[in-house]
């Protein structure tokens, strides 16, 4: 189980994560989405214990009770690989161009589970047959250039699975990858994570796969988690404004045909993100927000209960 | 892909050179150490390729006994301040924080000290040889390597493999040992291909000033140094000597930059 409790990552005066406080029970299937620089990496991170050497954190985080906050490198060595794992976006720059890809994958067997070569070879391969790898025997001695870019995301993947971990965070798996190739990556971590009664943070800003993958979702804007709630209900019926405009630009699939040669505009969110260091003090959504009140730039507003879903917008107060 | 000239030209020179030092193991035209003084000074022929030195001794014999020892000196050098350099270079560049800042001020400090002076100083304390040789050139080559060694490191650390590897659980050394090392071997093989021709350079200078090998043990460097008061009766005896200098340092410095500029795509795309 992972506990954060008002987690925040900083560097300087600029707020990556602000104050997020969030319970991962093992099983739970977690989708993070928002747009780049949203915080939602710096939140997986996090959990990695891979926060950037240059940020201050502060805030608490507890794995299976055992408090993280401030933990060394040493600590989080035991911790990865076991309690957690992380799947890269980037399948290409994610493995050694120079390694064979099952030494890779090997590896925190070798280290973790005190295996032999052999026996981490053995179960390399079983992990490479768990994740759909086509022809596992001859892939294990491939290198990363000789093979597609859904496959180095079965290597990538496998190699999270190696030692069974409770906790496994996807940071936007299927981006790089080609469009038909995504579904399968999807349901496949969601179904592992299914098998195995593993958590999985999955985090993208493709919202038809976290839909797919996920039981949760948690909205972030700015560093901050603006909601929260079952999956199905966020996304049909979205509390906060942000949400709303997020779901609100996704391109039609099939758009209107052109009009006088012109095509339909795709929907947006009026404005851009700010930078990280000059975001407002209160709501982070705040300049860009469509039903803004007049103290949404300076006062932060709370997580609000909406009935077993959460989400933190001035504009609720009393009305929802 | 068109292969840069200096490559090609260091890479036959090298050949010359390192064919001459292994056919010596084997086989050299007559004894290097026979002493013949009824023939000394003998001109070019047949039997004496490049003619007879001022004891007689067969100068081809000689140059390619030389050629063994020079390369022998150099390649022991170079891999003994090649390795510590480059564990030192890795291990800074994985610590990073006050290590690194140590390893790299006295690696400076070690730039600083000029080798011959620390070749001198290790002869005045333990007597000449080719050992003491060795060690010197290969101090000189710790820092050299060292540098190298962590600014490639330093970038390789930078890699999102790396940082898989540290997500599956690796410590830094394991991650040294198998994601920097493999992926840092470029310039640090570029860097010891040059720095081979240094030592060969280096040695020659040591064994000239007699704190190299010893007699009667031949090396370029000491036949040059005993050319020297024979300048004006056989200056030939100084002459091949210093041309065979010349061509291995000039063989592995142009191999050492060709390589560096197949290897380095920055360097490609310049020219």
């Amino acid at each position: 189980m992972f506990e954060l409790d008002q987690l925040s990552v900083s560097f300087g005066t600029a707020t990556a994560l602000r104050e997020a406080t969030l319970t991962i029970r093992p099983g739970d299937r977690l989708g993070v989405v928002g747009e780049s620089g949203s915080g939602k990496t710096m939140l997986g991170l996090s959990l990695m214990g891979m926060a950037p050497d240059a940020a201050q954190v502060t805030g608490r985080l507890t794995v299976d009770g055992q408090e993280m906050t401030g933990a060394g490198e040493a600590d989080w060595q035991r911790l990865r690989a076991r309690k957690v794992a992380m799947i890269f976006q980037e399948p290409m720059s994610a493995l050694n161009p120079l390694r064979r890809v099952g030494d890779t994958v090997a590896d925190p067997l070798r280290i973790h589970m005190g295996l032999s070569a052999a026996e981490a070879d053995a179960r390399a391969l079983d992990l490479f047959r768990e994740v759909g790898m086509p022809d596992p025997e001859a892939r294990l001695r491939q290198f990363p250039h000789e093979m597609s870019g859904g496959q180095r995301q079965r290597v990538l993947i496998a190699l999270a699975l190696a030692c069974d971990p409770a906790l496994l965070i996807a940071d936007e798996p299927t981006t790089a990858l080609d469009a038909n190739i995504r579904l399968r990556i999807t349901d496949l971590l969601a179904r592992l994570a299914d098998q195995r009664g593993m958590a999985l943070l999955f985090i993208s800003h493709d919202l038809a796969a976290v839909a797919r993958a996920t039981t949760e979702i948690a909205v972030m804007y700015g560093g901050d988690i603006v909601e929260r709630g079952a999956t199905p209900a966020v996304l049909k019926d979205p509390a906060h404004p942000y949400t709303r405009g997020l779901l609100g630009a996704r391109p039609d699939p099939a758009p209107q045909p052109r009009r006088n040669g012109k095509r339909p505009r795709l929907p947006t969110i009026p404005g851009t993100v700010p930078a990280l260091g000059d975001l407002a003090p209160g709501c982070r959504f705040s300049g860009r927000c469509p039903v803004e009140l007049a103290h949404c730039a300076t006062v932060r507003p709370e997580m609000r209960d909406l009935g077993g879903r959460f989400a933190a917008c001035h504009a609720l107060e009393g009305g929802a | 892909m068109k292969l840069p000239v200096n490559l090609l030209i260091g890479a036959v020179l090298v050949a010359l050179v390192l064919g001459a030092a292994a056919l010596s193991l084997l086989w050299t035209p007559h004894d290097f150490t026979q002493l013949n003084v009824r023939n000394k000074f003998a001109a070019p022929d047949a039997t004496y390729w490049l003619g007879t030195d001022q004891l007689g001794r067969d100068l081809v014999s000689q140059l390619t006994a030389g050629a063994r020892n020079s390369m022998a000196v150099a390649l022991a050098a170079v891999l003994l301040g090649g390795s510590i350099g480059t564990a030192l270079g890795l291990l800074a560049a994985a610590i990073g924080g006050w290590v690194e800042d140590l390893v790299m001020r006295i690696a400076d400090i070690g730039f600083a000290f000029p080798a011959l002076l620390f070749a001198i100083m290790l002869a005045a304390v333990f007597g000449p040889s080719l050992t003491n040789a060795v060690l010197a050139i290969a101090f000189i080559n710790i820092p050299v390597f060292a540098r190298v060694a962590r600014a490639a490191a330093n970038q390789v650390w930078t890699r999102e493999y790396v940082a898989a590897a540290r997500a599956a659980g690796l410590n830094r050394f394991a991650i040294s040992k198998d994601h920097i090392l493999p992926n840092i071997a470029a310039p640090v093989i570029v860097q010891a291909t040059i720095e081979f021709a240094v030592a060969i350079l280096a040695e020659a200078a040591l064994s000239y000033l007699g704190l190299g090998a010893q007699p009667p043990s031949p090396t370029w460097g000491r036949m040059l140094s005993e050319a020297q008061t024979l300048m004006y009766q056989a200056p030939q005896l100084a002459v091949y000597p210093g041309l065979c200098i010349v061509a291995a340092v000039m063989g592995f410095g142009l191999l050492g930059d060709g390589l560096r500029d197949v290897t380095d795509p920055r360097l490609v795309r310049e020219r």
